[in-house]
């Protein structure tokens, strides 16, 4: 890309050029004007191609929700960093991503991402993080808690008492049973889901996804291709109405 | 309704109490108190307004309906639709927006729904 040249102009720079235009007469007369070109006969400029210095492109950095897991205070920050200090108690948050793909037992507090791969496993240990790929093993006394998303894989048969998440992802090709009132803000099936499901966001079953069971929320979204078998209370306007016995 | 023309159009100033039966595609964007069977497709306007129940080989709703409705095929509602009433077909497509309360059985993976019986029983 080509540099771009700023010329400086200052006081001395201004007299210099115009002592040098007076030396070669081309200084003009106090009160003198030229003339306005006329641009009719020129040809119309060419178009700048698109990556073109000239042009500037705004591009909005990412913007992640952080949850402080001392005082609970939520903020947006945009960017990526290692680490972050709370803007209300000023507690650290680490901000790194981890992956685990071997047997695991060393608690994980961070505000990134966690994933768990297939040779994972979570042994005795608890993981808070911003969001949570788990396509691994957990065992019973292992939980997670995710401020974001959570997204379960084909591999993960985890306990849905081990689970608390804002957001639910179940990949393609996983299928979960959640005997208890699962509680989300956004969920998205790709896979199959058997829940009692209570959303204050938008659910939404892709291409392949199936959800059984009960939902009641604000909003639906069903891609063609997508299962629904199941009690459905959608009300966009409030409160759904109460459902009969 | 022209009876060479492939679809039926009733207007959003028709009321008909009684029950429709077409073998082709019905356009419904008037008042319906009854039932609609249609061996081809059915399609509800933003100004369609049933009670009563739907059966048709693929439905469209962008109105109101407080029924049941079976699908041989697909069942399709835009953002401006309301149902309240049990749902059943082979493959459905829901927009954000939608009011729906009921019953759904739809699974895309199951074997296709069978022929609509007549005289199916409101919810």
């Amino acid at each position: 890309m080509a540099e771009k040249r700023t010329k400086v102009m200052d006081g001395f720079a201004v007299v210099r050029g115009l002592a040098q235009a007076k030396h070669d007469g081309t200084l003009p007369l106090p009160g003198s004007r030229k003339p306005a070109e006329d641009l009719s006969s020129h040809p119309p400029p060419a178009a700048l191609p698109k990556d073109s210095p000239h042009i500037v492109k705004t591009i909005e950095p990412t913007k992640r929700t952080i949850r402080c897991f001392k005082c609970g205070y939520e903020f947006k920050l945009a960017g990526t960093t290692k680490a972050i200090y709370c803007a209300k108690c000023r507690e650290k948050i680490d901000m790194g991503d981890y992956v685990i793909d071997r047997p695991w037992s060393e608690e994980i507090k961070t505000g990134g991402s966690v994933i768990i791969r297939p040779t994972g496993r979570l042994e005795n240990v608890r993981i808070w993080a911003g969001n949570v790929i788990l396509d691994g093993g957990m065992d019973e006394n292992s939980s997670i808690e995710c401020t974001q998303w959570l997204e379960l894989g084909a591999q993960a048969k985890p306990h849905p008492r081990q689970l608390a998440m804002r957001n639910l992802r179940v990949a393609a090709g996983a299928s979960m049973a959640f005997k208890y009132k699962l509680q989300v803000n956004h969920l998205e099936l790709l896979g199959t889901l058997e829940a009692d499901v209570e959303a204050t966001g938008l659910v939404s079953i892709r291409d392949g996804g199936h959800l059984k069971g009960t939902v009641r929320g604000a909003h639906l979204q069903v891609e063609e291709g997508g299962g629904l078998s199941a009690r459905v209370f959608i009300w966009p306007q409030g409160n759904p109405p109460a459902e009969d016995s | 309704m022209s009876n060479e023309s492939h679809e039926s159009v009733i207007g959003s100033d028709v009321e008909i109490i009684g029950t429709i039966k077409s073998s082709g595609t019905v356009r419904l964007d008037g008042k319906l108190e009854g039932e609609l069977q249609c061996g081809g497709n059915a399609i509800l306007g933003k100004s369609a307004q049933v009670k009563g129940n739907i059966t048709a080989t693929s439905v469209s709703i962008e109105g109101k309906i407080n029924g049941n409705i079976l699908a041989k095929d697909k069942i399709e509602m835009k953002a401006t639709a309301t149902v309240n009433g049990d749902i059943k077909a082979r493959r459905l497509s829901v927009e954000d927006g939608v009011t729906f309360v009921g019953r759904s059985e739809v699974n895309p993976n199951s074997q296709p729904v069978p022929a609509p019986q007549p005289g199916v029983p409101q919810r």
